[in-house]
């Protein structure tokens, strides 16, 4: 199936944004990193802070992929695999009613709870990252580029806003329970 | 021309994004700058007025601490529930010790979870490891169901102040309610706001 470079272009984009966003906030809170994954409790202690590098390095495997357009199809599939992983590890702890632990997306400066919205989210972005699976080798003419890199700027935009929103949706809960 | 007219869109669509999002980081900002400045106590357990339950826990070095009951004359405990799973106790656990001493509290760390590793935390921290209790059924004695989470218990043995606490400033609120003569936070703001209103 052949895909519109500037479609292919703006889901590269924006995929190498979201986990490079990740990828920075990971590293910046980095003793935190073993604790948030221990605490989905999934694993053993012990194992925790090796699956928390781990995924940091998948994590640099897909920007580096996706950034560069080398290996994209490989990339893609990578980061919707890590996608899926982590909105199963969301799931069963939600099915367990753990859904005071902090997500560990590091995508904004609040705490993110566990939610419903969450694993969406990430759906939602393994949709927005489907079309790369799909083999395109045409070059982009520069209104494709536009085209592409307008559209993967935007996407990340409108991202970043959803997820910021969706961390205030709880402390507007709070505030309302608070002056109620 | 086409080329032209397109960027121009794209540049327009992005600014708005970017504005909608600016816009909502600043809602973020104000709801750290308004998130209650005390203690939240969490309403469950042992009430404040009331007697803390007695109990006679292990420390890490190996011998017992009461928890509850009577102390010395004019002294304040801080129980202080952690784990060496919950982030936000570790990065608190030098600001409680300093809290403790600049206030002159008995401060009594109350953890739950694997030994050798509270073990460990209490080693980093330079705590001594008589005054770290591995006792989850003061846990649920206290019935602590959030960390990082403050319980300052006067010499009578009686709950002066409790709530979850994450800054200095929570550690603080429950010295000055105990001081105030108030039970928590949600009070301060219930008599604050009927004293305005």
């Amino acid at each position: 199936m052949m895909i519109d470079p500037s479609v292919a272009l703006a889901c590269r984009l924006l995929g190498a944004l979201v986990f490079g966003t990740a990828l920075a906030g990971k590293i910046a809170h980095r003793h935190e990193l073993a604790g948030v994954v221990a605490n989905y409790r999934l694993m053993p202690q012990a194992v925790a802070a090796a699956a928390a590098w781990t995924v940091v390095v998948l994590e640099a495997v897909v920007v580096l992929t996706l950034a560069a357009g080398a290996y994209c199809r490989e990339g893609a599939l990578l980061a919707i695999a890590l996608l899926g992983a982590f909105a199963l590890a969301m799931g069963i702890n939600l099915a367990r009613g753990r859904r005071e632990i902090d997500c560990g997306c590091f995508q904004s400066g609040l705490r993110q709870r566990l939610s419903p919205a969450l694993i969406g989210r990430n759906l939602a972005l393994c949709a927005a990252l489907l079309p790369l699976l799909a083999a395109t080798a045409v070059p982009a003419d520069a209104l494709q580029w536009v085209d592409g890199v307008g559209g993967g700027l935007a996407a990340y935009a409108l991202y970043r806003t959803f997820d910021q929103l969706l961390a205030l949706r709880h402390g507007t809960a709070e505030l309302r329970k608070r002056f109620a | 021309m086409l080329l032209v007219s397109q960027v121009m869109l794209w540049v327009a669509l992005i600014a708005l994004a970017v504005a909608v999002l600016a816009l909502a980081r600043q809602v973020g900002v104000l709801h750290e700058r308004i998130a209650p400045v005390g203690a939240l106590a969490l309403g469950r357990g042992p009430q404040t007025g009331e007697a803390a339950p007695r109990l006679t826990v292990s420390t890490l070095a190996g011998g017992t601490v009461e928890i509850g009951g009577p102390l010395p004359g004019g002294v304040l405990r801080l129980l202080f529930f952690v784990s060496p799973t919950c982030p936000i106790c570790k990065s608190l656990l030098p600001t409680v010790k300093a809290f403790a001493q600049s206030e002159r509290l008995d401060l009594l760390l109350v953890g739950d979870g694997d030994l050798d590793q509270q073990r460990r935390m209490a080693e980093r921290h330079g705590l001594a490891l008589e005054r770290f209790a591995n006792a989850p059924e003061a846990g649920r004695a206290f019935q602590v169901a959030k960390l990082p989470y403050a319980v300052l218990v006067n010499d009578l043995g009686v709950i002066a102040a409790q709530g979850l606490v994450n800054s200095r400033e929570h550690l603080e609120s429950l010295v000055s309610a105990h001081e105030m003569g108030l039970r928590s936070v949600q009070e301060y703001l219930t008599r604050r706001a009927s004293s305005s209103g």
